[in-house]
């Protein structure tokens, strides 16, 4: 148990100690013939994070606190939405194929709309990253919802339980493992649209910005080190999500070994 | 169903790779698909390639190259141009180092940071003289100074666009008394009034300020060149390495880009008709209205038509004197010297 | 006869629906501009009938950026479910390789195009297929999340019972695993076809002068407000299509997903 534990940690750490190494050491560079300039090192990196900690955090904690806002707004409305479509199927499906139009409006479009309706930066990225969040919750929970074993539901009629025993004892506890799925992807897509939306908002914080502003006038190491604290942000989430899931989920098949 | 499953994927993956193969094959007639009318049967001569990676989406602000490539004059240069359009996540100087692009159009002051980090770049020719950069506020605003700016919302589109205003403030004290602010590609923030000045260059987005319902006497304008605060934009760049090899080549481009621009400015109604008709943006009018305003920058009043694309170095000097106060993070001094803005091609184009 | 009255049901559904949209669309237009009187209600939400009337009167521009922006998304699509498959499969096959590859692939998915561009262009150094490169790395993330999730959610007992007939891994595969996974993975399908439009609207941007995205440039700069919105139900109504191309699929393919639908 505790070696399949340190496992989980131990193996992925490795890689990517193994990765960092073969970029410090130039194997990226040599691949893409690039020079230091154009890609920085790890070291480099490192070294831009430490230098700049203070900026680097409030950039990161900007983009953060509002992508995750966003994605808990965006995925409790895609939820909803899912219920409804489950509870009354013959009126809510639409509603389904519906938010999942908006999984198709580029964030460089919905950025100036977003700028319209909200005057600062928080509110425009929470408005860019709900809308982006949506569509993938609603569809993979209403999965979740409907997708029961065989004849669960026959045997809840059979005991002739109530409408709200089928959904909380039946319809929730069996959805959960597809809302996690919808959960890990919101945290990436969620992210980077905040990040994107960063680029049109009308401030000047945040990792999106800063990653726009300093590729753009060749400060590679600065820019890469925003993109690594996405990155890290991004990890972390998971990590978090995951032990969440090992908890909620303990008897789902997808927690065997 | 297992089997029709596993058709499925089958089909999918075959799909992919034919139409990937299809797409590369058709790599460049997708991309320009206004370049069709070349490569006439009787002339059998072949043509040197060579891609120009403009700054933004291809507009009159480039109207030079455009009216030499669809009137012909990089053909009868002998080569065969390839246009790509800039845009948000597009940086020329990335693209014509890695040689995705063989020559590029910047702004000096991008060029200079690229060049301070290491890369081998090179200016050959200054198409724009003058700065086209404005500060434009609502009257209502009362900015009729510089120095009202005093406290104010000033929006910049960052990533390079913001030293000018710097310098502006610095001028008169106002660094530490206004906030700067991105702006997006609209100008509907100073029209809403959520900033109280925005950035907007002379040619482009002055002219739709005025658009969004703005009459001339309702808004006030901040001109970087009066006040004397000017950094040099549009300019033509390549690699060291590449002009070297294609020596021949390069006077060829910049001699059929003269040539392209000299037409343009002559007439810049018809300079702005044939960008709109090359890419369909905004109005034929809007398309006109920025020839005329870029044909200022190009060859501002007094200045000699043959003398276009010169490389002025005391301005060059002022926008790196500019850009070492105002990007700390600037990674070494401009150097201003001919390795870095080399005149050798334009006055062998020009022959001046 | 049944299936007939059905259809016929479904389609006065949809009618109220839709009707209640723009209904509920034009109020929300109507009360910005007339009630609210925001200068910058046409920015916010403009009258449902103004971005149809740009709709009809941009159509022909509208309609070929979207043939474009379409032939893209559909190759950026097809690769990047591809590769959205492979590693999902990779990644159930055992679990240190999921732990190991999962959060690398959160962290790749972070990577900007304005940072990514750059080395993929020099990989490729062609700007048609770094498109489509970068199209398909928006796409696959989804997919092999959906999948992956499909394919570790089979029931362990019915894994056992194959494996005592002695059922090596790849018929396990095929005959348990991937019919078992088949739903989420059109789970997946339906999140990434809306999505590879996107990637695809995003790429037309990466020096192309035609597609969606360029329309969508023009208009935003150029202050063509009705324009502008037209690019953006355009965007949507593509959306719409892909997404029901994928349900038609999953209709023809997945056949069992059907069941309780019906």
């Amino acid at each position: 148990m505790t070696a399949g534990k340190a496992g989980k940690v131990l193996w992925p750490l490795a890689v990517g100690v193994a990765f960092l190494a073969v970029w410090q050491l130039g194997g990226i560079h040599a691949l893409l013939h690039f020079k230091p300039f154009q890609l920085p090192v790890p070291l480099t990196i490192l070294e831009t994070v430490i230098d700049n900690l203070p900026k680097m955090l409030s950039d990161t904690w900007i983009t953060a606190s509002g992508a995750l806002t966003g994605m808990i707004i965006g995925s409790l409305l895609g939820f909803l939405v899912a219920v409804i479509a489950t509870m009354f199927p013959k009126w809510g499906y639409p509603g389904l194929t519906l938010v999942s139009l908006f999984n198709a409006i580029p964030i460089v479009a919905l950025s100036p709309i977003m700028n319209r309706w909200f005057d600062d930066g928080f509110g425009q990225k929470v408005g860019v990253v709900t809308v982006v969040c949506m569509a993938t919750m609603a569809i993979n929970s209403y999965r979740g919802l409907n997708d029961l074993r065989p004849f669960t539901l026959d045997l809840m009629d059979s005991y002739a339980a109530p409408g709200s025993a089928k959904f909380f004892k039946l319809r929730l506890p069996n959805s959960l493992p597809s809302i996690f799925t919808a959960l890990k992807i919101n945290i990436a897509n969620g992210l980077i649209a905040a990040m994107i939306s960063e680029y049109f908002a009308s401030s000047t914080a945040g990792l999106g910005f800063s990653i726009k502003d300093n590729l753009r006038k060749a400060m590679m190491a600065k820019g890469w080190s925003c993109i690594v604290m996405a990155a890290l942000v991004g990890m972390l989430l998971y990590s978090v999500l995951t032990l969440v899931e090992r908890r909620a989920v303990k008897w789902h098949a997808s927690q065997n070994k | 169903m297992q089997k029709k499953l596993l058709a499925l994927l089958l089909s999918f993956a075959l799909a992919a790779t034919l139409l990937a193969g299809c797409s590369s094959s058709s790599g460049s007639a997708t991309a320009t698909p206004t370049a069709a009318p070349e490569a006439t049967p009787t002339e059998s001569t072949q043509l040197d390639h060579l891609t120009l990676q403009l700054k933004w989406i291809d507009h009159s602000q480039f109207m030079g190259y455009l009216v030499a490539k669809e009137k012909g004059y990089y053909e009868d240069e002998g080569i065969d141009i390839e246009i790509l359009a800039g845009g948000s996540d597009i940086i020329p100087e990335q693209n014509v180092y890695n040689g995705v692009a063989d020559i590029g159009v910047t702004w000096v002051s991008s060029l200079m940071t690229y060049q301070a980090q290491g890369y081998d770049l090179t200016e050959v020719a200054q198409m724009f003289q003058n700065s086209g950069l404005l500060l434009v506020s609502k009257k209502s605003s009362g900015i009729n100074s510089p120095a009202d700016l005093a406290g104010k919302k000033i929006g910049s589109w960052f990533g390079g666009n913001e030293y000018e205003v710097y310098a502006l403030l610095e001028k008169y004290g106002l660094m530490d008394s206004v906030t700067m602010v991105q702006q997006d590609y609209t100008m509907d923030q100073v029209a809403e009034g959520s900033i109280d000045a925005a950035s907007a260059m002379t040619y482009n987005e002055l002219k739709l300020f005025y658009n969004e319902g703005f009459s001339e006497d309702e808004v006030n304008v901040i001109d970087m060149n009066e006040e004397g605060v000017a950094m040099l934009e549009d300019c033509l760049f390549c690699t060291n390495e590449w002009a070297e090899a294609n020596h021949d080549l390069l006077v060829r481009f910049l001699r059929a880009s003269i040539k392209g621009w000299k037409e343009a400015l002559a007439d810049t109604d018809a300079a702005g008709t044939l960008c709109y008709n090359y890419c369909g943006s905004i109005s034929e009018a809007h398309q006109q209205y920025m020839a005329a305003e870029v044909a200022k920058l190009v060859a501002p009043e007094g200045f000699d038509t043959n003398k276009i694309g010169y490389i002025d170095m005391d301005a060059v000097q002022q926008t790196a004197d500019y850009l070492v106060k105002y990007n700390k993070d600037l990674a070494a001094t401009p150097v201003v010297d001919e390795t870095t803005f080399n005149s050798t091609y334009w006055k062998e184009a020009t022959g001046n | 006869m049944r299936l007939k009255s059905k259809k016929a049901e479904r389609a006065v559904v949809w009618a109220v629906w839709i009707v209640a949209i723009i209904a509920l669309w034009e109020l929300g237009a109507y009360t910005l501009d007339a009630v609210l009187h925001d200068p910058m209600a046409p920015a916010k939400l403009p009258y449902f009938h103004s971005v149809v009337l740009g709709l009809v009167s941009y159509a022909g521009q509208l309609f070929s950026a979207m043939l474009v922006t379409y032939s893209r998304a559909l190759i950026g699509f097809l690769i990047g479910t591809a590769v959205g498959f492979f590693l999902a499969i990779l990644m159930s096959l055992s679990k240190t390789m999921e732990d190991i590859a999962f959060p690398y692939l959160i962290a790749s998915q972070m990577i900007p195009v304005l940072g990514l561009a750059p080395i993929i262009f020099t990989l490729v150094r062609d700007m048609d297929t770094s498109r489509i490169v970068i199209a398909a790395y928006i796409t696959f993330f989804p997919v092999a999340v959906n999948t992956l999730s499909g394919l570790k959610a089979v029931d362990p007992l019915k894994k056992d019972l194959m494996y005592s007939y002695a059922a090596g891994t790849p018929t396990i595969y095929q005959k348990l695993n991937l019919p078992f996974a088949a739903p989420y993975l059109f789970a997946g399908l339906k999140i990434a076809a809306p999505l590879s439009v996107t990637a695809s609207i995003l790429v037309d941007m990466l020096g192309s002068s035609s597609g969606i995205g360029v329309q969508l440039m023009y208009s935003l700069y150029g202050g063509l407000k009705d324009l502008f919105w037209a690019a953006v139900v355009m965007c949507a109504f593509m959306g719409l299509i892909s997404y029901y191309i994928v349900v038609a699929l999953e209709r023809i393919f997945v056949p069992w997903a059907r069941r309780k639908e019906a």
